[in-house]
């Protein structure tokens, strides 16, 4: 008991082990937007026009998807045949916002259209 | 004896270690306040910013949905007087051009145009001092040929 030094009682400690603690802590930014919704809105936008349209030509539909966006990659697909479209070179995707749909023809022949955002 | 006497007497003591536990506590009530003014800060930021994402959204779905003769940046679809109904996503380019601003104090409509694949057309656009300002786009039809509309917002 004689020595001399620090000596930190188990109070002090654990209050140490807290502020490192509490400094180790990194809130996450929490980014409140409508991103998604525009994006998923602009998908809509496109199912809507190819409807009018009708006009479900694979190549016809790539060059919208890229006009309509055109710094992101996706991929659209009619009846389960699939086709990438878009900037293949854009960042590295972590998600995909994607909007289906299917139109009846005069013969009620369905057709099944989807189209997905790679963000 | 006069040592002796005041290490027996009554009163604060304050050790070392006492000590730093009491500074860590003040610290920690530091931080904390800190963090709770930043956090505050942000909230307001992050409000106002998704304010300003809900207010260009909405106006840009009003554009592309309504038909609104009197307030066209409130509605520019095309109307089929036949069907008596609206073709959303069908932009009326006569009442588009009428497009003029909408008076809101937490709100700025600052420009409104039409990307086509080989030209631009824009049919409003004004000055504002505002600097926080977002575009968001839909996909339209006009007479037939597919465009973006850019509806850019300030607040």
């Amino acid at each position: 008991m004689k020595k001399q030094g620090f000596v930190f009682s188990l109070e002090a400690s654990l209050s140490l082990i807290f502020l490192v603690g509490i400094l180790l802590v990194q809130i996450p930014a929490q980014e409140k937007d409508l991103h998604e919704l525009a994006v998923f809105q602009k998908e809509n936008d496109l199912l809507k026009i190819w409807a009018k349209q009708r006009n479900f030509s694979l190549e016809e539909m790539k060059k919208d998807f890229e006009f309509a966006f055109p710094d992101v990659s996706g991929e659209i697909s009619v009846n389960m045949q699939r086709i990438s479209a878009g900037n293949p070179r854009s960042k590295k995707s972590v998600k995909a916002i994607a909007s289906e749909t299917v139109f009846f023809g005069a013969d009620l022949e369905s057709t099944i259209i989807s189209v997905s955002v790679f963000e | 004896m006069s040592t002796t006497k005041s290490l027996n007497a009554k009163g604060f003591v304050f050790s070392l270690d006492a000590g730093i536990a009491f500074t860590i506590a003040i610290g920690v009530l530091f931080l904390a306040l800190f963090a709770m003014e930043q956090s505050t800060k942000e909230s307001i930021i992050s409000e106002k910013n998704f304010e300003l994402w809900k207010n260009t959204v909405f106006l840009a779905d009003a554009i592309v949905k309504n038909n609104s003769p009197e307030q066209s940046v409130l509605g520019s679809a095309v109307f089929d007087s036949e069907k008596q109904r609206v073709k959303s996503n069908e932009i009326d380019l006569q009442l588009l051009e009428k497009a003029s601003e909408i008076e809101n104090k937490e709100f700025e409509l600052k420009k409104i145009s039409l990307v086509f694949r080989d030209a631009n057309r824009v049919f409003f656009e004004r000055h504002t001092d505002k600097k926080n300002c977002l575009a968001v786009e839909r996909i339209v039809l006009v007479q037939g040929k597919i465009a973006r509309l850019v509806l850019e917002g300030c607040n």
